[in-house]
C-alpha cells in the first residue's frame, strides 16, 4: 500500500501548490508564472537549515519567511506590469532563481543538490516511509486550506477579486492594489515554500531539475483543471493531475515509446476536459450571497452613504484651480478650474477630446496634474493615490463601466463598502470576530444600497447577467457604497432609452438633494437640463463658458461649437 | 481512446483494491525476476532510456531463453525518471517495491540516483548503475554498484592524454550538470598540476540547440586543444560548430556514440576520446556475440550504455543465481548485494573480467579511441590512476 501513500503524499503536496497558485491567479488574477520557483525556495531552505542542524519546525519557518520575502520582491514588478509583460517578467525570474541555485555551489550544492536532509519524526516515530508522512502531509494540507479559505472568502479575498476582474476600478473603490498584490505574492509564495519544505522532508534530497519551468506549468494545469477561483478545485486538481500518470501506468505498451505515449495520451485527456469544461472541474463559487433574511434592523444602514458630510448646502468641497495635463506635446487640458458644491450636481459637457475624463483622472488621483491645485475642504488631494482620494472622500465612475464582471451584483457593492477591517489580511487572522461583525453589517448596508437602486432583487446574480440599464444602475450602486460625499459619474446615462433614463435620473439628483457632491460628465443635453445646477462647457482643456444650463447652452459661441 | 479509459479505470481499481504484494511473506522463489529500470524513456535526454532498455531487454530474452534462473524467468519493468527528474525516480521506485516487488532496480543517472539511494538503503532494493557518472554516487548507497567508470575518471585519463601530447593551454566546455561538473572540478584541480593552464570554461546547457556564444569564445580564448566534458550528443554539437568556427586545433572528450558521430558528421575526424571500452572483438566471443544479436534485434550497433545495462542484467542473475545457492530468503536486494561483495569478480561483456571495488565502482580500462571517418578506432588503454 505504500505506493497508494506515496500518491497521496504527492496529492498533497501538490495540492498546497494548487491552492497557493490559484490564490495568485486565481483570486487575485496575477498570472505570475514562477510557482516553481518559491517551490525550490521551501525545499533548498528546509534542506540546508535542517542539514546545518536546526530542529522542527525551525527550517520550516525559515522557508515559509523566506519563501513569503521573496514573493513580495517578486511583487514589485508585478505592480507595474500585467497580463503578457508579468508573464514574460515572472518566466525570466524562474529561469534566473534556477541558474542561481544552479550555480551558487558553495550553498546550494550546485548541480549535485543537497542530499542527506533529515526527515521528521514525532515522538520517537520517524516519518521516513510514505504512510507516516502522509498523515503530517494531510495535516499541513488541511491547515494550508482552512487558511486560503480564511484569506480568499474574506473582504481581502473579495478586494483581491475586484483587482482580478478590474485594476482601475477596484482603486476607484479604495483598494489598496500596493498591499493587495503585495500580500497576495506573500502569501502565495510562502504557501508554496511550504510545500518545498514538504518536498524536502519527504525526499531528503533536493535538486534543481525538480523545479523547472515545467513544474510551474504542471501545477498551472491542476488550477486549471481543477477550476480556477475554487479552493476545492485545486485540491481535485491535484488529485487528478497526480493520479492520472499514475494510472496511465497500467497501460501495457511498447517498452521503447510507452512513456511517450504516455505523456500524449495525458495531453489528450487534458485538451478534454478543457474543451468540455473550459471552467475546471468545479467552477468559481459566487462568492457572498443574500439569503434573504437579514433587514434592515439587523444593522444595515445605507442612509449614512446616501447622504452627505452635513456640508451646508452650495459649500464649496472641491476647488481646482489651474490644472495642466500634458501628454507628450499635447496638452489635453490647460488650465481648468473647477468647483463643485455640497447638493450640487455640476455638469461637464464639452465635444470628444476637450478634457472630461482627463479631468476626472486628475480629480481623483487616476493622473497627476503638471500643474495646479486641487483641494477637498482645503486640504490638497494633490500626489495622493485613488485609493487614498476614495478613502477622503472623492470617488468616481468610469464611462465603460469596469465592473466587477464575474462578481455577484451583491459582491460588486460589499467590496466597495469603506473602511472593512477585513481588507487588513492581519485582522482577518488576528481579529476575526471584529471582521466578522461587520462583515455582516455590511451585508445589510449593501443591501440598502441595492434597494436604493432597486437592484436587490439581482443580488446573487453575476453582472454578466444584467441588463445594460442594470449595469447602469450598479455603477451608481457602487459608487454610492464607497460612502464617498463627492462623486463623479463619466456618462453615467449613455445608451439609456427614456424610460430607463426616467427611473435613473431622479436617483441621482436625490444624492444631491441629501447633500452629496455630484459632478456628472454628460453628452445628453436633455439630462444635463434636467439635472445640472452649474454646467461647465470644456474645449481643448479649457472652461469655455461656466453658468446654468440655460446660459451656457444658449451662449451663441458655444452653439457654434458644440451645439449645433 | 474508449478501451485505454476501460483498463485505466481497472487498474485504478486494482490499485484501490489492493497492494499487498510488497508486504506479504516472500515466496521463496518468486514466479519471475523482476529486473525494475529507472531510465529517461522521455525527455530531452530519452535517446539513453531508448539504447539501455534494448541493451536490458536483450539481456533478458537470451538469459530466458536458456531458461532463466532455474527455470525461473527474468522479466523487466522499464520506469521512466523523465530524463533526471529526482522526484520522478523516487516515484518509479515506489511502484517498483510496491507494485512489483522488485529486488534489483538498474538505474540510471546522477539525480535520481542519489534521490533513490536513502530508499533504496532503508527497503533494502539493489541498485545497479551502468550510466549515472557524478562523484557523489559513490557511497551514496551501501546496495549501489556501479559497472560505468566515473566521469571523473575519464576526465582525469583524458587529461592525461593530453599532458601526454605535450599540450599546456585547455580551453573545457563543461556540460550544465553533476557529471559535467564533476570533470571539471577534477580538471580544475589536476591540469594545473600536470603544468597546464585553463584559458577559457564554458558551460553547455543538456539538449541544447545552439552553443555558438561558447564556440565563439572558447576560439577566442586561443588553446592548445579543447576538452569537451560533454555527454551525448552534445558533443556532436560542439564538434561540428567548434570545427565550423575554423578550430583546427586537437579536440579531446570523454564519449563518442552513434549519436554523437550523427550530428557532428565530418566534423568528428581527428576526435580523441577516453571512454568505457565497448567495441566487439575476435578475441573476446561474449563481445562479439552481443554486439551481433544487438544488432540483428535493433538494426544499430550498440553503445557501451546498451553493453552496460545489458551487461548490469547479467550482473544481476548472477548475483541471484549466487544467493539462491546459499538458500535461506535469497530474493532480497541485501543478500543479492552481499552475494556481490563475497565474489566482486563477474564476466564483462567489454571482455574478460570486471571486479568491483570497495566503493561499488567495477574496475574497468579506460581506452582511449581516436576518430577517423566516422569510425571510432580503438588507440591505446590509458589510466586514470
Amino acid at each position: 500500500m505504500e505506493y497508494v501513500m506515496h500518491i497521496l503524499v504527492m496529492v498533497c503536496m501538490y495540492a498546497v501548490l494548487a491552492i497557493s497558485f490559484n490564490l495568485l491567479i486565481g483570486f487575485a488574477g496575477l498570472f505570475a508564472l514562477s510557482q516553481a520557483v518559491f517551490f525550490a525556495i521551501g525545499a533548498y531552505a528546509t534542506g540546508l537549515a535542517a542539514v546545518a542542524g536546526l530542529p522542527f519546525p525551525m527550517p520550516e519557518i525559515l522557508a515559509v519567511l523566506i519563501g513569503g520575502i521573496v514573493g513580495v520582491l517578486i511583487a514589485l514588478p508585478a505592480l507595474r506590469t500585467r497580463g503578457d509583460y508579468l508573464v514574460i517578467v515572472t518566466l525570466a525570474l524562474q529561469i534566473v532563481v534556477l541558474q542561481v541555485i544552479l550555480n551558487w555551489k558553495s550553498l546550494t550544492g550546485g548541480t549535485e543538490g543537497v542530499r542527506g536532509i533529515p526527515g521528521l519524526s514525532f515522538f520517537g516515530v520517524a516519518l521516513s516511509d510514505p504512510s507516516h508522512f502522509l498523515i503530517y502531509a494531510a495535516i499541513v494540507t488541511a491547515l494550508v486550506f482552512v487558511f486560503a479559505w480564511k484569506v480568499g472568502h474574506s473582504p481581502f479575498g473579495r478586494a483581491m477579486k475586484a483587482m482580478r476582474e478590474n485594476e482601475s476600478a477596484a482603486q476607484a473603490v479604495g483598494k489598496n492594489l500596493l498591499y493587495l498584490k503585495v500580500s497576495t505574492f506573500a502569501v502565495s509564495a510562502a504557501l508554496a515554500a511550504l510545500a518545498g519544505s514538504m518536498f524536502a522532508r519527504y525526499y531528503n534530497y533536493v535538486s534543481v531539475d525538480s523545479f523547472s519551468i515545467n513544474e510551474t506549468i504542471y501545477i498551472l494545469a491542476m488550477v486549471i483543471v481543477g477550476g480556477i477561483g475554487n479552493l476545492w478545485g485545486s485540491v481535485i486538481g491535484a488529485a487528478v493531475l497526480v493520479a492520472l500518470p499514475e494510472l496511465l501506468k497500467f497501460l501495457d505498451m511498447p517498452t521503447d515509446i510507452a512513456d511517450q505515449m504516455r505523456l500524449v495520451i495525458y495531453g489528450v485527456i487534458l485538451i478534454l476536459v478543457l474543451r468540455f469544461r473550459p471552467q475546471g472541474i468545479l467552477p468559481e463559487p459566487r462568492g457572498a450571497l443574500h439569503d434573504g433574511e437579514e433587514t434592515a434592523s439587523a444593522g444595515g444602514n445605507a442612509s449614512s452613504l446616501v447622504v452627505g458630510d452635513g456640508s451646508s448646502k452650495g459649500e464649496i468641497v472641491v476647488d481646482a484651480k489651474g490644472l495642466v495635463k500634458r501628454f507628450g506635446g499635447i496638452t489635453a487640458v490647460s488650465g481648468f478650474d473647477i468647483e463643485m458644491r455640497a447638493g450640487q450636481i455640476t455638469g461637464l459637457i464639452g465635444p470628444n477630446g476637450a478634457g472630461k475624463t482627463t479631468a476626472f483622472n486628475m480629480l481623483t488621483g487616476f493622473l497627476q496634474p503638471n500643474e495646479g491645485s486641487i483641494t477637498l475642504r482645503g486640504n490638497s488631494l494633490l500626489g495622493l493615490k485613488p485609493h487614498r482620494i476614495v478613502g477622503a472622500g472623492v470617488a468616481r465612475s468610469f464611462q465603460d463601466l469596469r465592473l466587477f464582471r464575474n462578481m455577484t451584483v451583491l459582491d460588486n457593492v460589499l467590496v466597495s463598502l469603506p473602511d472593512q477591517a477585513g481588507d487588513d489580511l492581519g485582522q482577518v487572522f488576528l481579529r476575526p470576530a471584529k471582521v466578522s461583525r461587520q462583515e455582516h453589517e455590511n451585508l445589510a448596508r449593501a443591501m440598502e444600497v441595492l434597494r436604493f437602486v432597486e437592484l436587490d432583487g439581482k443580488a446573487n446574480e453575476t453582472v454578466n447577467a444584467l441588463s445594460y440599464a442594470e449595469e447602469k444602475l450598479l455603477v451608481i450602486a457602487r459608487l454610492l457604497a464607497t460612502g464617498a460625499e463627492v462623486m463623479l459619474f463619466d456618462e453615467p446615462l449613455s445608451g439609456l432609452d427614456p424610460t430607463t433614463l426616467a427611473e435613473i435620473l431622479p436617483v441621482i439628483r436625490k444624492l444631491a438633494d441629501n447633500g452629496k457632491v455630484v459632478c456628472i460628465i454628460e453628452h445628453n443635453l436633455d439630462v444635463i437640463k434636467e439635472l445640472s445646477d452649474v454646467v461647465y462647457f470644456l474645449d481643448e482643456g479649457r472652461a469655455m463658458a461656466v453658468g446654468t444650463p440655460e446660459q451656457v447652452m444658449t451662449d451663441p459661441e458655444l452653439a457654434a461649437r458644440y451645439f449645433k | 481512446m474508449l478501451t485505454i479509459l476501460k483498463k485505466t479505470a481497472l487498474a485504478g481499481l486494482a490499485l484501490a483494491t489492493g497492494l499487498a504484494s510488497g508486504s506479504a511473506a516472500l515466496a521463496q522463489d518468486p514466479e519471475s525476476y523482476k529486473i525494475g529500470a529507472i531510465l529517461a524513456m522521455s525527455g530531452a535526454a530519452n535517446e539513453y532510456g531508448r539504447v539501455m532498455s534494448q541493451g536490458i531487454n536483450l539481456a533478458i530474452e537470451e538469459i530466458n531463453a536458456k531458461g532463466g534462473i532455474d527455470g525461473i524467468p527474468l522479466e523487466a519493468v522499464i520506469e521512466d525518471h523523465k530524463s533526471g527528474v529526482a522526484k520522478e525516480g523516487v516515484a518509479a521506485l515506489n511502484r517498483l517495491i510496491n507494485l512489483e516487488n522488485t529486488q534489483v532496480v538498474l538505474t540510471s543517472f546522477s539525480g535520481p540516483t542519489l534521490a533513490i539511494a536513502p530508499i533504496a538503503d532503508e527497503k533494502k532494493v539493489l541498485l545497479l548503475n551502468g550510466g549515472g557518472v557524478s562523484a557523489a554516487l559513490v557511497g551514496a548507497s551501501k546496495y549501489l554498484f556501479h559497472n560505468r567508470s566515473l566521469a571523473s575518471d575519464l576526465g582525469l585519463a583524458a587529461l592525461r592524454h593530453a599532458h601526454g601530447l605535450g599540450l599546456k593551454k585547455m580551453s573545457q566546455l563543461v556540460w550544465k550538470n553533476d557529471a559535467g561538473e564533476s570533470i571539471e572540478e577534477v580538471a580544475n584541480k589536476y591540469w594545473g598540476a600536470m603544468g597546464g593552464t585553463i584559458a577559457a570554461t564554458e558551460y553547455v546547457e543538456i539538449g541544447a540547440s545552439n552553443i555558438d556564444t561558447q564556440i565563439a569564445k572558447i576560439r577566442a580564448s586561443n588553446p592548445d586543444f579543447v576538452a569537451l566534458w560533454l555527454f551525448s550528443p552534445e558533443p556532436g554539437l560542439a564538434l561540428k560548430r567548434l570545427r565550423e568556427f575554423r578550430f583546427t586545433k586537437p579536440i579531446i572528450g570523454i564519449e563518442f556514440t552513434p549519436d554523437t558521430q550523427k550530428a557532428a558528421g565530418d566534423a568528428s575526424d581527428g576526435f580523441q576520446y577516453t571512454s568505457d571500452y565497448f567495441t566487439a572483438t575476435e578475441e573476446y566471443p561474449w563481445s562479439k556475440a552481443f554486439s551481433d544479436a544487438y544488432e540483428a534485434k535493433y538494426g544499430e550497433k550498440p553503445d557501451f550504455y546498451a553493453a552496460n545495462y545489458y551487461e548490469n542484467v547479467y550482473v544481476a542473475a548472477e548475483a541471484i543465481r549466487r544467493a539462491k545457492a546459499q538458500g535461506g530468503a535469497y530474493y532480497r536486494g541485501d543478500k543479492l548485494a552481499d552475494a556481490i561483495k563475497a565474489d566482486p569478480q563477474f564476466d564483462s561483456v567489454y571482455g574478460g573480467k570486471m571486479t568491483y571495488q570497495e566503493n561499488g565502482v567495477a574496475k574497468k580500462k579506460v581506452a582511449l579511441f581516436s576518430v577517423k571517418d566516422g569510425q571510432a578506432k580503438f588507440f591505446r588503454y590509458v589510466s586514470a590512476d
